[in-house]
């Protein structure tokens, strides 16, 4: 067979299906490789906040306003990532996470209250 | 007609000429407007990738190496834009491209994730393809298919209450004039505001819908042609918040402009142009090394290296008289932006703006340095290095540098107030 033709299929099928792992995942926020310019998700404004024995974590200090911003719009690959971070950052101390996240129209999500200890 | 058939005719080469050049040149332009967004690479030693299984296993990226990336990006869109040694240039961008968007989620932007997919598809037709250095009929294809499932994805997405209700796109809607637009428009009607940005939500995701089909459509292309740029166009002028998105797809219209328009502009352009000439090596040469001079001159990190890189792959193999002189278009190009926007300012005030919050504070001294350094009109810059200086302890400089800020902008009120808390007006 050509393999122009091969190619085109492959890119196809990969371009037709890629979105669709969107819609089959549980990660609501991260809507990337799935064509979702202007949706409701990517209006979502999040607040994440650890403390550390008590005393809050200044993410601010510690990750680029870029990446505070991607925390902000609850992409969860890079909250787990800061997740990590800040338990390395505090070892041996009580990590506690209280994140939020409020839709566009209002509604408002509790991911984390800090009833746990974040850090194994 | 067999799949075969389809995807397989014929084409117009006027077509992949034109889009050739509006691709790769708004591609060239949006990588160059990327450059002042790099110093956020490996700041604090943190990154999270597109491919997250990797992280861990593939180290942070380095600012310098994303400069350097992006730079020579720059040049080799500026090559395939002119269509020198397609089947060398495209390849190697689209690797490069790929490179840098994957390796770090701070760049997200739809519009990078579109390029990265049509830079491959590009990249790997002219590797595919016996013929040389233009792109192949049904890559162009291929794009109509790729971005009818874009628009067919993108309506999808928006087929929820918070988007057809006009919430969202009241979020969206960022511009005042926007706003006040769409303000106006529900007094006319003596409607809520909210009716009718649902009434435009509504319009946007039918648009989308009837764009997904009319442009794969050959007798409704030129409807679809006409009613996309439009779309386009509006989004532009509402100034949503999307880089340069709505520029690549009018340039990706292209695709879908009529036949006749298209040769008729193509033709028109080519009458202007000098014959390719021989192969000529000192025209070759000529136009890598002014190309290398104009990289290496940038006050970036590594600019140096990229020079010296750029210059060996560019100087090989030797190009026609009018290539070779062509690739000086891209020193000329960096040389423009280098001076007439304000990218390089803004990479060092990004980077001291960071290190200003982050620390080191002698790393943010140097970045904002830089900044009033390329733009001494620049009276933030002024007064954040004076800031800095105060900081550290370097009384004279940081009131030097507030009194600079006061002979740019005279009676600047924070200008004032640092230098009574210094001890009084000169």
């Amino acid at each position: 067979m050509d393999r122009r033709l091969v190619f085109i299929a492959v890119v196809l099928a990969v371009q037709a299906v890629l979105p669709l792992s969107y819609y089959a995942s549980e990660r609501r926020y991260d809507e990337r490789f799935a064509w979702r310019m202007f949706s409701p998700i990517r209006m979502v404004r999040c607040q994440l906040a650890y403390t550390a024995n008590g005393s809050e974590v200044n993410l601010n200090a510690e990750f680029h306003s870029a990446w505070v911003t991607l925390m902000q719009r609850g992409r969860e690959g890079v909250v787990e990532a800061v997740d990590r971070r800040v338990c390395l950052l505090n070892g041996g101390r009580d990590v506690r996470k209280h994140y939020r996240c409020r839709g566009v129209d209002g509604s408002l999500e509790e991911l984390a209250q800090g009833e746990e200890p974040l850090c194994p | 007609m067999s799949l075969r058939d389809y995807w397989l005719r014929e084409g117009t080469p006027e077509r992949a000429l034109a889009l050739r050049f509006a691709f790769f040149g708004v591609l060239a332009l949006d990588q160059w407007a990327q450059l002042a967004h790099l110093a956020r690479y490996g700041a604090g030693n943190f990154n999270v990738s597109h491919l997250q299984f990797l992280d861990g296993v593939i180290p942070v990226p380095e600012r310098g190496l994303m400069v350097g990336l992006v730079l020579l990006q720059i040049v080799l869109a500026v090559r395939c834009a002119l269509g020198i040694r397609l089947r060398l240039s495209a390849p190697l961008l689209a690797g490069g491209y790929a490179v840098t968007y994957f390796w770090s989620q701070l760049d997200s932007y739809q519009h990078h994730y579109l390029v990265v997919v049509l830079v491959f598809v590009f990249g790997a037709a002219v590797l595919l393809e016996p013929s040389d250095d233009t792109l192949p009929p049904w890559s162009l294809r291929l794009v109509r298919w790729i971005l009818a499932i874009m628009y067919l994805y993108a309506a999808i997405a928006k087929m929820e209450p918070a988007w057809l209700d006009g919430t969202t796109l009241r979020s969206a809607l960022s511009s005042e004039w926007g706003q006040q637009a769409a303000q106006s428009l529900a007094q006319a009607m003596g409607v809520e505001l909210l009716d009718v940005l649902s009434s435009g939500a509504w319009a946007a995701v039918g648009m989308e819908l009837v764009l997904a089909v009319t442009l794969l459509i050959p007798r409704t292309r030129t409807f679809g042609w006409v009613l996309g740029l439009l779309f386009h166009l509006s989004v532009e002028v509402l100034e949503f918040r999307i880089g340069l998105f709505s520029y690549f797809m009018a340039g990706l219209y292209l695709l879908y402009a009529p036949r006749g328009m298209v040769r008729a502009a193509v033709r028109t352009l080519q009458a202007w142009l000098p014959s390719p000439g021989e192969a000529n090596v000192g025209a070759t040469i000529a136009g890598a090394a002014v190309v290398a001079v104009a990289v290496a001159w940038l006050p970036l990190d590594g600019a140096l290296g990229v020079g010296v890189v750029a210059f060996l792959l560019l100087s090989w193999p030797t190009l026609p008289l009018r290539d070779g002189l062509a690739q000086g278009l891209a020193a000329a190009l960096l040389v423009g932006l280098a001076v007439g926007t304000d990218t390089l300012r803004d990479y060092y005030k990004y980077w001291g703006g960071d290190t200003r919050r982050r620390g080191p504070v002698d790393e943010a001294i140097m970045a904002y340095e830089h900044v009033v350094e390329l733009d001494p009109a620049y009276v933030s810059g002024h007064l954040r290095l004076g800031d800095l200086y105060l900081r550290v302890g370097r009384k004279d400089e940081a009131r030097a540098e507030y009194e600079e800020a006061l002979i740019v902008e005279p009676g600047n009120s924070a200008a004032q107030e640092r230098l009574e808390g210094l001890g009084g007006l000169p």
